[in-house]
């Protein structure tokens, strides 16, 4: 009887072999992207924004203005645009924009769109960012729409950049009910969804009608694999193309392997330990000093990112600016660090230092090492990783004593969250003084670039003061891909596939 | 036989309610998901404009209440994350697990009754120890630690196999033989030492005296009488299937519900949580119930104890 | 993750007679059957045992010390890091010495607790009966339906990563599967002629659970608490794959071996080493497990 059951065993196994070596491989002009992490749904007005979301939804929406690799404003869907008062923008639309559904874009669908995204009925999280700016949009012509600002904005054409603005057809839209539109979007990118498996795959269709003509990959499959050493594997074993988010630590490992290469891209944004300046012994900004003194930025970027992020300088970053090229890096000096604690009294009180453990790339052995330099100048650090919705809970709450965060920009220090990010929940840490805001409110509208200039250095020596926070080193973003392949990664994370961005080589 | 049934019925409606109402607080106290969602400019106005949209601003009884009703009107609720009905995105994932579970189970039986049998059958001799280390081994090593080895020398350097996904068979191999080992390893054991007692029960020997051919008294005594732990552990195994899933599939990137559930609670995804969770239990009360059921089967004189 | 699993109502098929006293002869049957196999597995244990208990003297100093310039160091090459270092330059030797302590300190003590509480509500359990019994197997049935790992993460997520949440949920792990066994047990036990004796003869419940229930559903315990000790380690490593292992930096096997595997390609020791031994500490009690239920003669899974 044992013998008939492995009989069966062996045959099943034989079966399904002969049936597997008959399947053929297929080898269309496919682009396979592995990521680490997937969006759930794919209306841009409603979704949260992500680092995922930059990524996707750039390869599917387009919207009226694009940021270029400089971090510049360019057009996309609209041409050109003018102010014709301190609150009115006009801008001219793209002519023979074609949607992914074959319609063609008007103004009408533009206004539709912009005042879903604002004031749309759909329960929406990323519409704060465009909220406290946009008054109202307004389709004043064929190809011509009005945008009105709650206040004087010079940075609008920056905000319309992002994919979360994007346009989409307003009939369809409206034809088509909430819950079937997050997995059937339809917009004016370089790509169509044609299908979705959640924890999978999302695939993507070439949008032949795509205003700047047709991009390279006939079809896009991006690829869900949460695990790193998987998605490395898949790499090497040449199951996908391109892979996002490595491991700072295989990138010369995967550098070196003959058919793969690794790109490193600095992104616009910084690392940065923020203090609660309200509560614990972070109240006193002597400690915050002390704390900040403590941290040997250089050997963290050396050591653990193999030397390939800049340590900062500024609490701005180069391009931006106002940024001060010639600072020396932040100081490193643990002797003074515990002479300010000892000028401050600290007597062994413990330190809650809750950083979160896998959002930020490399960022827990990042919080390991300064955990470890604070305990160095005698600091007594409760040091507890948390998970990441328990860490952004805790930090709009208002109960972390230190944490690490990331502050972006977008090249003017007027949306860099250095300057503007107090008047959110992060002011619950820390009340700039009324001069700070002052400074900051003449710097944003004021058109005599000195008086920016003298404005922003003097916001800098403010929080060199105060240090609310302290900046760490600028972010990079690592790319996998397979040799051949030409592309450049965007500081925004976006993966841009856009014709001239994007060519499998030969 | 049908007041046993609905007896067992009430049972697992019951038990339902207590997973429901466990699930509903334990998630609650692990923080809203409004915070993960917000960009780092919003105010702590939009925060609580966005709490009151989903309806957390309400005592956790409200909510709970308001769960129930939707419940009985088969309302599971939205998805925050996926923003879609959380019984449509639970329903997508059902089966792949299945597909990654079911041929796990399958095998782990089909091999594992025999080679226990056959390890009873030569105790002690050269076979028995052999089949000893198997399972011994398949109970070394964390799942994800054997799954990662089988990646690295199966699929990148032996290229035989593909890393992730679940497209061709294929792609089955290396998750279903990471995800059998563990329960193989159990059903050795188990039927091995069940078999062993059966086999010093007085009716083996009086069937041996009556001169009963091996076969016969393997096939018609010592079976299903030694069958009857394994029964129970198939039906505990169908609970344990997302849990041992989970680590599997996040391992090889398998769209299933065991991802979608750790997901889920990074995501503080209470809607789709709670239906996982709800299928999942619902799932076990049915599979014991078959359990009881194959008692029956397997031995008619078993008696229906109620709450046994 | 894994589950044991034991047989419910099944029971475990233990020893069906009272135990006699054992004779002389029998009293030494066990070292004659110890084989090669479990005599190595018993060596391996000790060693590992001592190892651990004696980390401060075999590698003094403190597990979670870093060394920046020095990450990443392979075993062998450099002779302040015998078996080299890990992602932030900590002693890889220290860390599995006090690392071990960390798993095995989870597996014993989580066992303990688990099996004495799963005892102790199997046999009131089954020998009460009526409603006690009913709640008792309520709650076991509503924790057993919930996926582990989801309660497991929930739990974790709400009282934090320290060693007595995650030995309160190994434990927690435990308790159910006993107190089915157990129950199973007693409630045979109970219609059995010395239990009836007993109780015909006046003998008050705590004195019959004590003197003849207990003593007769040791032995089985006893396997099953040896094989759940390599579970609960293995258990401990599948919650630090999913981040909620024990809090870093305090080191365990499960969290190094997790996260040393996103670098495996550039520094193989760090996962590998960890993993090496607690295969051979899981193996060693496996073995010792499957030799003591064939001495003890018990049939469990």
């Amino acid at each position: 009887m044992l013998k008939q059951w492995f009989r069966l065993v062996v045959a099943v196994c034989i079966v399904m072999s002969v049936v597997g070596f008959t399947a053929a491989q297929d080898s269309a002009p496919t682009l396979t992207i592995g990521i680490n992490a997937e969006v759930g749904a794919f209306d841009p007005h409603s979704v949260p924004g992500s680092i995922i979301g930059n990524r996707i939804f750039h390869m599917m929406f387009d919207q009226l203005t694009r940021t270029d690799s400089q971090g510049l404003v360019q057009p996309m869907l609209a041409t050109e645009w003018t102010q014709t008062d301190d609150t009115t923008w006009v801008f001219t639309l793209r002519e023979g924009v074609t949607f992914h559904n074959g319609e063609t874009m008007t103004a009408e669908d533009a206004a539709f769109s912009l005042n879903r995204l604002v004031f749309g009925e759909q329960e929406s999280s990323i519409r704060t960012l465009y909220t406290p700016f946009i008054a109202g949009v307004e389709a004043t012509g064929e190809l011509e729409l009005t945008i009105t600002t709650v206040a004087p904005d010079p940075l609008l054409p920056l905000r319309l950049s992002t994919p979360y603005s994007a346009i989409m057809p307003q009939a369809y839209v409206e034809a088509t009910n909430f819950e079937a539109l997050q997995t059937a979007p339809i917009g004016a990118g370089p790509y169509r969804m044609t299908e979705f498996i959640a924890g999978d795959r999302i695939v993507l269709e070439r949008h032949d009608n795509y205003w700047m003509g047709a991009p390279e990959a006939a079809t896009v499959t991006i690829r869900l694999i949460p695990e790193t050493s998987t998605r490395v594997a898949a790499l090497q074993a040449g199951e996908v193309d391109l892979i996002t988010t490595v491991s700072p630590d295989l990138v010369d490992v995967l550098d070196a392997e003959n058919a793969l290469r690794v790109d490193t891209v600095p992104v616009y944004n910084f690392m940065l330990i923020y203090f609660n300046t309200t509560m614990g012994i972070t109240q006193d900004s002597l400690v915050r000093r002390a704390l900040s003194l403590a941290i040997d930025r250089e050997a963290i970027a050396d050591a653990l990112w193999g030397g390939r992020v800049r340590v900062m300088n500024d609490f701005f970053l180069p391009g931006e600016f106002g940024y001060g090229a010639e600072r020396p890096i932040f100081p490193y000096d643990p002797e003074q660090a515990q002479a300010l604690l000892a000028e401050a009294g600290y007597d062994g009180e413990e330190l809650p230092f809750t950083p979160p453990s896998t959002y930020y790339t490399n960022g827990q052995l990042v919080t390991d090492a300064i955990a470890e330099m604070w305990e160095a100048v005698g600091i007594n650090v409760a040091y507890e990783p948390l998970d990441t919705a328990a860490w952004a809970d805790r930090s709009l709450g208002g109960q972390n004593i230190a944490t690490l965060q990331s502050f972006g920009t977008s090249g003017d220090p007027a949306t860099n969250s250095v300057v503007q990010t107090w008047n959110s929940w992060l002011g619950q840490y820390y009340t700039p003084s009324e001069e700070f805001n002052t400074l900051a409110a003449e710097a944003a509208q004021s058109l005599d670039n000195d008086v920016r200039l003298a404005n922003y250095r003097r916001i800098a020596e403010i929080l060199e003061t105060d240090v609310p926070f302290t900046p760490l080193y600028q972010s990079v973003e690592f790319y996998a891909m397979r040799d051949g392949i030409t592309w450049t990664p965007h500081q925004e994370f976006y993966i841009d596939l856009r014709p001239g961005a994007f060519n499998f080589g030969s | 036989m049908a007041r046993f049934l609905a007896f067992r019925l009430l049972r697992t409606l019951l038990t339902l309610l207590g997973v429901v109402a466990l699930t509903f607080v334990l998630g609650r106290l692990t923080g809203d998901p409004v915070a993960l969602m917000l960009p780092q400019q919003a105010t702590l106005d939009d925060y609580n404009r966005m709490r009151a949209a989903l309806g957390l601003d309400q005592p956790l009884l409200v909510q709970f209440v308001r769960y129930l009703e939707g419940l009985t009107r088969g309302d599971l609720g939205r998805s925050i994350v996926f923003q879609r009905p959380a019984a449509e995105v639970v329903a997508e994932r059902i089966p792949a697990t299945l597909a990654l579970g079911a041929p796990a189970l399958l095998l782990s039986v089909m091999l594992g009754v025999p080679l226990g049998m056959w390890a009873a059958y030569q105790r002690n001799r050269l076979p028995d120890r052999l089949i000893a280390g198997l399972s011994l081994a398949g109970q070394s090593l964390p799942s994800f630690a054997i799954a990662i080895v089988l990646i690295l020398v199966f699929s990148v350097t032996l290229r035989w196999t593909p890393t992730f996904g679940s497209d061709t068979w294929r792609h089955y191999i290396l998750p279903t033989i990471t995800l059998t080992l563990y329960p193989l390893a159990i059903i050795i054991r188990l039927t091995r030492s069940s078999m062993l007692e059966v086999l010093n029960q007085g009716y083996m020997r009086t069937a041996a005296a009556k001169g009963l051919s091996d076969r016969i008294r393997a096939t018609n005594h010592a079976l299903p009488n030694a069958l009857i732990p394994v029964v129970t552990v198939i039906g505990l195994q169908v609970a344990a299937i997302i849990s041992g899933a989970a680590i599997v599939e996040a391992v090889f990137a398998w769209p299933g519900l065991g991802t979608l559930a750790v997901g889920s609670i990074g995501g503080r995804d209470y809607p789709v949580i709670q239906t996982i969770v709800l299928i999942s239990a619902a799932a076990f009360g049915i599979g014991n119930l078959l359990v009881d059921l194959a008692y029956f089967a397997i031995d008619p004189r078993i008696q229906t104890k109620a709450g046994g | 993750m894994e589950k044991a699993l034991t047989p419910k109502s099944a029971g475990i098929a233990a020893s069906n007679q009272a135990m006699p006293a054992l004779t002389q002869g029998q009293r030494w049957r066990w070292l004659r059957e110890m084989n090669v196999t479990i005599r190595v597995a018993t060596v391996v244990l000790l060693i590992m045992v001592l190892a651990v208990v004696l980390a401060d003297f075999i590698a003094p100093g403190d597990p979670t010390a870093q060394s920046l310039r020095a990450r990443l160091t392979p075993p062998l090459t450099n002779p302040d890091y015998l078996l080299g270092t890990d992602g932030t330059g900590r002693d890889l030797l220290m860390r599995l010495l006090h690392g071990g302590r960390v798993s095995l300190l989870i597996g014993i003590t989580a066992t303990i607790i688990g099996t004495v509480v799963g005892v102790a509500l199997g046999v009131v359990s089954g020998y009460a009966r009526g409603w006690v019994d009913e709640v008792i197997s309520y709650v076991a049935e509503v924790q057993l339906s919930l996926p582990f790992v989801l309660l497991a993460i929930a739990v974790a997520l709400v009282l934090g990563r320290s060693l007595a949440v995650l030995i309160g949920l190994a434990a927690l792990s435990t308790w159910p599967l006993y107190s089915r066994v157990v129950r199973g047990e007693v409630l045979s036990l109970r219609e059995r002629e010395f239990v009836v004796a007993a109780r015909a003869l006046g003998g008050n419940s705590t004195h019959i659970i004590l003197r003849h229930l207990l003593p007769n559903i040791a032995a089985p315990i006893l396997v099953l608490a040896t094989i759940n000790i390599g579970r609960i380690i293995l258990l401990e490593s599948g919650l630090s794959f999913l981040g909620i292992g024990i809090q870093p930096p305090t080191p365990s096997w499960g969290n190094m071996i997790s996260d040393g595997r996103e670098v495996l390609p550039v520094a193989w020791w760090i996962s590998t080493l960890p993993a090496l031994a607690l295969m051979l500490l899981t193996l060693a009690i496996g073995t010792l497990g499957d030799w003591l239920r064939d001495v003890l003669d018990v049939a469990v899974g």
